[in-house]
């Protein structure tokens, strides 16, 4: 009887003091994207809190429409609002560089960032020897220029330096997988991407090694654990005609190659990759990722350094690829070009499979003056 | 091999306690038990969370429970005050387990991911954790006793526990991590994708709390009990500051006993 009581009193007790409370209003506060018709690609960088909008030539800047990509509950707003601001449309014209204060769903929390509409065509040639300015982890090419004709032309190399840092190994820059190195092949500077190890923390999602990478587009951090090769992104709108790349390299297999279960396959040799595409943007696809930048129904133009080809060797080797049709029944089109329907990515990997995490831990692939010859019509 | 000492000593225990029984009490026992003193042995199971009080609101749901198998022994002394036995004082020494497994949903919990590599990703988690808790301690009852009658005691008191063995740990499982903070950026987590985090080091070694229960005498020698225990400070050292808020056993100790 008395054994029941206590019994009920402590149920009682607990379970009073138990409940689930209230929902509290959302207190994160960041930007987690932005796209928008004319936004062609936005970098953003959360530990300095600065978002590049790439945007095309011809758009008009004082009417750019931005989709912010915010956490539950969040909202955002200029830091300024002007007059000729007519949300989502921002005016861009006066200044292209805006403040946006981002603030939380419980009003709490704010954030703000500097969003910069940076209009741009991409570089030609590609020298590796300037990196993003700022408190970055790891290393971020940027190619900044003006062509023959003066105009401005600028990229920031993408490379799944982002996902590494997940795997806690990153403790200087030069744990990282894409680094900047010294010795390229005129004196100065070149790129040196490594096939590393992921750690516990990578073989636990089946991605046991991770190729150095550096490509044309950006990395999707959100998706780097869970479909990591819709996470590389690539393309850049481009307003000529590809013709051939060149550019210089030396590379060296790691000793052992193993595949995604790192499992060791024998006698395998690792291999490295360069290559460009130039693709045909429509209503389905405006960004090809690692899982179709080969294979797209939408490629028109590729230029791939052959498996055969690809020696091993510590002296800079000079690459010559044209940009071949792709034999999908797509064909170049100056008409499309014009539009804008063309975006042009180059990808460089450390390990040829290293999208599906296959290759040898330790394979290095050096990269130094790239150039895009192309026609204008 | 933890588990099989425990039950080694438990059974060592049973085979003590006939032992003394045949021998129909030793000269020693009666001579005491003239004095006041009472001794006995308890063993029974701990059922219970060890959860912050009350619920925060980085905790959406309790999408599952299992309290789990936590046993516990007892060894005790009561000291008897007056003649008809009714005022009374017992200390004790007790090996018990308390632990369980929980599923919930929160919204931004406090998380550290670590590698055993010693990398880690920290921040706010929205989305599944599942959590093992699983401690073992060395807890000593300082309890006051009231006889309500022959065969009914109350006890009260403090118990100070020392954690022998630890666990806290367990993974997170759709969803995202915000990192380092609210400001920060987002890491989506979905599918496979399961990170674990193990805050078994953070977790103090000494703590303390109040019991209360009941016991009652069913034959002879064999008594019945239910004792609640709250512990009273947070089980994470001060110095924690991932999980934002404090967290306590709470158990009940549901068992029978042996009384000499």
């Amino acid at each position: 009887m008395k054994l029941k009581n206590i019994l009920h009193c402590g149920i009682a007790i607990l379970a009073s003091t138990s409940c689930i409370q209230d929902e509290a209003l959302n207190i994160e506060a960041a930007i987690d994207g932005c796209t928008g018709n004319s936004i062609q690609l936005a970098s953003i960088n959360h530990d300095d809190k600065k978002i590049d909008l790439y945007v095309n030539q011809g758009i008009s800047l004082d009417t750019l429409r931005i989709h912010f990509e915010l956490p539950e509950g969040a909202t955002v707003k200029p830091e300024n609002l002007l007059s000729t601001d007519n949300e989502p449309i921002f005016d861009f014209s006066k200044n292209m560089k805006r403040n946006f204060i981002v603030t939380s769903e419980n009003g709490k929390i704010e954030t703000k960032y500097a969003l910069e509409a940076i209009i741009t065509n991409l570089p030609t040639f590609y020298g590796f020897e300037n990196l993003l300015d700022g408190t970055n982890k790891y290393d971020i090419f940027t190619e900044r220029q003006l062509d023959n004709e003066g105009e401005f032309r600028f990229i920031q190399w993408a490379s799944g330096n982002p996902g590494f840092t997940m795997t806690g190994l990153g403790n200087t820059r030069t744990d990282y997988p894409t680094v900047q190195d010294n010795g390229g092949v005129n004196g100065g500077k070149c790129v040196k991407l490594t096939t590393k190890k992921t750690g516990a923390f990578g073989a636990s999602f089946g991605m046991p090694i991770a190729a150095g990478n550096l490509f044309i587009g950006s990395f999707d951090q959100a998706k780097a654990t869970f479909k990591p090769l819709e996470a590389t992104k690539f393309g850049f709108p481009f307003k000529e005609k590809p013709i051939s790349m060149s550019g210089w390299y030396k590379f060296k297999s790691g000793d052992v190659f193993t595949d995604k279960n790192n499992n060791v396959i024998e006698g395998k040799k690792d291999k490295c990759d360069i290559y460009g595409i130039l693709y045909e943007v429509d209503e389905k696809t405006n960004l090809l990722n690692g899982s179709n930048s080969l294979t797209s129904p939408n490629l028109v133009l590729m230029a791939r350094i052959s498996q055969e080809d690809i020696k091993e060797t510590n002296e800079w080797t000079k690459f010559n690829i044209n940009f071949d049709q792709v034999k999908n029944g797509k064909t170049f089109s100056y008409n499309k070009m014009k539009e804008g329907k063309y975006k042009l990515s180059i990808v460089l990997s450390s390990s040829v499979e290293g999208a599906n995490f296959n290759g040898a831990v330790g394979s290095t692939l050096y990269v130094d003056d790239i150039e895009v010859k192309t026609e204008k019509n | 091999m933890k588990k099989y000492s425990f039950i080694a000593i438990i059974t060592i225990i049973f085979n003590i306690v006939p032992s003394f029984a045949q021998k129909d009490r030793t000269v020693a026992i009666i001579q005491s038990a003239l004095k006041g003193w009472e001794y006995s042995l308890k063993a029974g199971f701990n059922i219970g969370g060890t959860a912050p009080l009350p619920l925060p609101e980085e905790i959406r749901e309790i999408n599952k429970y299992n309290p789990g198998m936590n046993f516990s022994v007892e060894g005790n002394a009561t000291k008897w005050f007056d003649k008809d036995k009714t005022w009374g004082i017992t200390v004790g020494v007790r090996l018990e387990n308390k632990g369980m497994t929980t599923d919930a949903t929160t919204k931004n919990y406090g998380m550290k991911i670590i590698t055993p590599e010693g990398g880690m990703l920290e921040g706010l988690w929205t989305g599944g954790v599942y959590t093992e808790v699983k401690n073992s301690y060395l807890t000593f009852p300082i309890l006051a006793n009231y006889a309500i009658s022959k065969r009914w005691k109350l006890t009260i008191g403090p118990y100070l526990s020392y954690m022998v063995d630890r666990k806290f740990s367990g993974y997170i499982y759709e969803g995202h991590l915000r990192t380092p903070d609210e400001h920060g950026s987002k890491v989506s987590f979905a599918g496979d994708s399961k990170p674990t985090y193990d805050f078994t080091n953070d977790m103090r070694r000494f703590q303390w709390g109040l019991q209360a229960g009941g016991e009652w005498k069913a034959f002879k020698h064999l008594t019945v009990h239910a004792d609640l225990t709250w512990g009273l400070n947070d089980i994470f050292n001060k110095d924690f500051k991932t999980i934002t808020f404090a967290m306590y056993p709470i158990y009940l100790n549901i068992g029978c006993g042996y009384r000499f």
